[in-house]
């Protein structure tokens, strides 16, 4: 470091925080207290905030999970058609036995 | 845990200010983002986390907070270059001092921002150029070839001020 720089160092800067001290600290802890009430009153996203989009994204894959195996199984928990599936087998049933003799014939 | 935001400001506002002020030369500019930067540490203490130097983050956070309101003003107003009559350097008894501090004020202000805000760091903040690097997100290499431009100018300008003394 040079005479010249050092020279520029001693001098010191004016103390211009000290006086928006009260102001500055004033408003900015007001908007802390105000982000810890809206914290507190829901503990939910309080809860989830740490990875609200792994969350998310867990909460979106169990809802097409269960969205698609719903979807697998409506057909044969609607009433016509598990009728048509009982006739069928039936008939099946039925006809095994006329089959086996045509066979046997 | 709720940030101590007492004990933040009394260890790095006035630090923070003398940056803000050199950078901007407006007071009122130096108020408002020290301001909003509390703001943002009040609203997300977590930005503080694992943060290993509270001071340079701060003033990269201050220098970040400078380039916006720089953007915003150029979008409303057009580009208008603001240089502020401020008077920088504490007032001092000695009246060699005190003249030195005054001709230093106007000097720095003759030079360009990104070289200001290199030699502010460099010469009051004691920060290596890797250090002043991370701040202001810029290479090494770039904050000591400012630091060198800006110091060479302000030692031509306060040259003859300077051998007076």
């Amino acid at each position: 470091m040079t005479d010249f720089e050092r020279q520029l160092q001693g001098q010191h800067f004016r103390e211009f925080a000290r006086n928006w001290r009260a102001e500055i600290l004033d408003k900015a802890e007001s908007a802390a207290r105000a982000v810890e009430r809206s914290h507190s009153k829901a503990p939910m996203v309080n809860w989830l905030w740490p990875s609200p989009i792994a969350w998310g994204s867990l909460a979106a894959i169990w809802m097409l999970l269960l969205a698609l195996d719903g979807a697998g199984r409506s057909p044969a928990r609607h009433p016509a058609a598990a009728i048509r599936a009982t006739q069928s087998s039936t008939l099946f049933a039925l006809q095994t036995p006329a089959a086996v003799e045509g066979l046997l014939r | 845990m709720p940030l101590d935001l007492r004990h933040i400001y009394d260890s790095h506002a006035q630090a923070l200010s003398a940056f803000l002020i050199n950078v901007t030369r407006s007071e009122g500019e130096t108020h408002e983002i020290l301001q909003e930067l509390f703001l943002k540490l009040a609203t997300r203490p977590d930005l503080l986390d694992g943060v290993r130097s509270v001071r340079g983050f701060l003033i990269r956070l201050a220098h970040n907070l400078v380039i916006d309101a720089h953007r915003r003003r150029t979008t409303r107003d057009g580009y208008v270059e603001r240089v502020d009559e401020v008077i920088l350097f504490a007032r001092t008894s000695d009246p060699d001092a005190a003249g030195f501090g005054e001709a230093l004020g106007m000097a720095l202000s003759r030079l360009p921002a990104d070289q200001r805000a290199v030699v502010h760091l460099k010469l009051w903040e004691q920060m290596t150029f890797s250090e002043i690097a991370a701040a202001l997100e810029i290479s090494a290499n770039t904050a000591a070839s400012r630091y060198r431009y800006g110091l060479d100018k302000l030692q031509a300008l306060l040259l003859p001020v300077y051998q007076e003394l």
